[in-house]
């Protein structure tokens, strides 16, 4: 079962100030990086932030899977 | 324009005789041969190895020797990879990174983050020729002016390295056939 995935976040939807070492993240940024899948917020475990996460944007279509990894 | 970026060439190349000397550092260095300087560029076409940034001010650096690897990049600068060549690096952040052939962001410790404004595989969409593998590493592509378009050729070519060796993909995590698994 796959459990990582490269993924492709758009920072005008993400809205991140940071990654990793890059502090000067704007709405123009687009991240790329390893992330588990469900890890929403990139923090590197899949935890109860995640799953409020996936709740607070339950039916939405904004954020497609890639963008939320789920 | 091309005076700036050969004169970073030649500064590094000088700082890496004079460690070779000091250190028995391998020869492939001095074998590198400017094949061509023109006007926004400078093409190589034996294999570049250095233990030093490399700073592209401005213009195009064109890696054409099989096998290439430096710490990082920096500055403004295209890098440009073509296929048939590989390119090993800790870290890129520079103007345009173009890859037809192979390269790699090697994992490392410190971990920095690459940073490009834009990023140009060979290929087309599902059938990219190019690859970057991005191992552990994190990488921003900046783009405000095309930001859009660039968001979904970014996922098409990592959802294409899925399952290839080209495109976007981690070989950490997409070498084998159950790809994914630690």
């Amino acid at each position: 079962m796959r459990i990582h995935r490269v993924v492709v976040i758009d920072n005008a939807i993400a809205g991140r100030s940071s990654f990793g070492t890059d502090t000067s993240l704007d709405s123009g940024s687009i991240l790329v990086t390893t992330a588990l899948i469900g890890d929403a917020d990139l923090s590197g475990t899949v935890d109860i932030l995640d799953l409020q996460d996936l709740a607070n944007h339950w039916q939405q279509t904004v954020g497609d899977w890639v963008d939320r990894r789920f | 324009m091309e005076t700036i970026l050969r004169s970073r060439l030649r500064f590094s190349r000088s700082r890496l005789r004079q460690r070779s000397a000091a250190s028995s550092l391998a020869g492939s260095y001095r074998k590198w041969a400017v094949d061509q300087e023109r006007p926004g560029g400078l093409q190589l076409t034996q294999s570049f190895a250095t233990n030093f940034a490399t700073t592209i001010t401005q213009g195009t650096f064109i890696l054409s020797g099989p096998t290439n690897s430096a710490t990082s990049f920096t500055g403004g600068g295209r890098l440009y990879v073509p296929a048939g060549s590989t390119l090993v690096s800790d870290a890129m952040q520079i103007g345009t990174l173009h890859v037809d052939g192979a390269a790699q962001i090697r994992s490392t410790a410190s971990g920095v983050v690459s940073t490009l404004t834009a990023l140009t595989l060979g290929g087309s969409s599902a059938a990219w020729t190019g690859g970057l593998d991005l191992t552990s590493n994190k990488l921003v592509v900046v783009d405000s002016s095309d930001h859009a378009a660039t968001v979904t050729t970014l996922k098409d070519e990592a959802t294409y390295g899925q399952t290839h060796a080209d495109g976007i993909y981690n070989s950490g995590i997409d070498a084998n056939p159950s790809r994914g698994r630690d």
